[in-house]
């Protein structure tokens, strides 16, 4: 295969775009993608303080990387989840990334901060392991960016993820998580006039345009040392199982993930909308964070809900749960 | 020639595709799914392979926790797999798949043999024609500003 721009011997091609490039001009398209999207969907401008999510692995570095070179203000922000030798290894990778193009970054870990690990945090509260990361990482996330005092929150989150996120949330029809998807949340607040304050930080996806398999190959092709294993806990994972099967379907037809996801942002998000603005939220009683007002009159989140479950069991020394075997 | 692979890493003795997309198709690996990496570089479906290469078949999807958007507003149940703490939800079978563990079939409605059968609305979503035959699409493909 040839460059489609250059001509010259190409090293990846992109079947949804019918189209391959060498290296320069693959890392051109990945910039411009990157750019692209930054500017489509309004994500941040040149001032804005970025915090980016890095764990470590080829789509939080590539997107960190790419708008180092873009020229974006960014910091990034890597949470040690606990998970044994793999927590260990991608921090290393997240360090060594850092030192290596002279960024800042910010470490922190889960069990300083809140008492508990993810594999501890499963077994005492029976959580599903990928269910109680999410929570935490969420939650750590936007508390970093709030107390630091960033303007937004950049995750890796590719193309595969977005559309094995939109095909499980059409399977079962989680209307209101349909309304909610999109490659920027905004900023949301809590409070009224002088009151009101920041509760979530806006949050964006520059990388939405570009295939898991375009995320790796840029790390490989600008030799960015990312973590390859696979976390030990995501044996079985539904997200993972969604992506295996949309690959098949890209593999077949492709361009099926790039129309299904930006299908459904020009065509169908907004008739979901109502779900959301349906949602009652207010600030959590046990850390201010936003959440749902219940029926109940219960207005505790649920990080701050798992974090007392956890915390009680480990007080009382009730036998932990063990979570449910998942089957793949 | 020998293929690494990972997760875990090994590595095997392959004797006879000649190119890339041949050697997936032995291993009966997904090339979406993959790279293809000979010494340190990336290797595209149609390059020649030898008998003396080392390559590595680098996986490229992972999986692991959900999107955050997933239930935004709502942190407390913001994971898509399932507030099953403390909420009295019953546990994320519902999102791990309805089918699944819920005794029900499928529902003919929704996963129909109409799906694909002449009706433009689907043959848009998944039909044969994504992607084929369609000039490359300006404002989906390639680097902005080249021809």
């Amino acid at each position: 295969m040839r460059c489609k721009v250059c001509r010259q011997h190409a090293l990846v091609d992109i079947r949804r775009h019918n189209a391959a490039f060498c290296k320069d001009h693959f890392v051109d398209h990945v910039r411009n993608q990157v750019a692209r999207a930054i500017k489509e969907f309004e994500m941040f401008t040149p001032d804005d303080r970025l915090l980016i999510a890095v764990s470590g692995g080829k789509d939080s570095l590539a997107v960190w990387d790419v708008l180092m070179d873009l020229g974006y203000d960014t910091t990034g922000f890597y949470l040690d989840l606990g998970i044994g030798g793999y927590s260990e290894r991608s921090k290393a990778a997240a360090i060594a990334y850092a030192e290596g193009r002279d960024a800042k970054l910010i470490v922190r870990s889960l069990e300083q901060e809140h008492g508990f690990t993810v594999p501890e945090l499963s077994r005492l509260t029976g959580r599903v392991p990928c269910s109680g990361c999410g929570l935490n990482k969420r939650y750590e996330f936007n508390r970093a960016a709030l107390e630091e005092g960033f303007d937004v929150l950049v995750t890796g989150h590719n193309l595969d993820d977005e559309v094995a996120t939109l095909f499980g949330n059409v399977l079962h029809w989680n209307t209101d998580m349909l309304a909610r998807q999109a490659p920027v949340l905004e900023e949301r607040l809590l409070g009224e006039g002088d009151a009101a304050r920041t509760a979530l930080v806006r949050k964006c996806k520059p990388l939405v345009r570009l295939a898991e398999r375009e995320t790796a190959a840029y790390a490989v092709l600008r030799g960015i040392d990312y973590i390859i294993e696979e976390c030990p806990m995501v044996e079985g994972n539904t997200q993972h199982r969604y992506k295996e099967a949309i690959t098949l379907l890209e593999e077949s037809s492709p361009g099926t993930k790039q129309q299904m996801y930006f299908g459904f942002l020009k065509k169908a998000a907004d008739r979901f909308k109502q779900d959301a603005q349906d949602v009652d939220v207010v600030a959590c009683g046990g850390c201010g964070a936003p959440t749902v007002a219940w029926d109940d009159g219960d207005a505790r989140c649920s990080f701050c809900n798992t974090k007392s479950l956890a915390q009680r069991r480990q007080q009382e020394g009730v036998p932990a749960r063990t979570p449910r075997p998942r089957k793949r | 020639m020998k293929v690494k692979l990972r997760n875990p890493d090994r590595v095997i003795e392959v004797s006879g595709p000649s190119t890339v997309a041949g050697l997936l198709v032995e291993l009966d690996i997904v090339p979406e799914a993959v790279l293809v990496i000979r010494d340190a570089t990336l290797l595209t479906r149609d390059e020649s392979l030898n008998d003396t290469d080392e390559l590595e078949v680098r996986p490229v999807l992972s999986g692991g926790a959900v999107d955050p958007e997933v239930g935004r507003g709502r942190p407390a149940d913001a994971d898509a797999v399932g507030p099953e703490v403390g909420r009295g939800r019953p546990a994320d079978a519902d999102v791990v798949g309805p089918e699944g563990g819920r005794g029900r079939p499928a529902d003919a409605d929704v996963v129909g043999p109409e799906v694909g059968r002449g009706r433009p609305e689907d043959a848009d979503v998944v039909g044969p024609e994504v992607g084929r035959g369609r000039p490359e699409d300006a404002d989906v493909v390639g680097p902005e500003g080249r021809p």
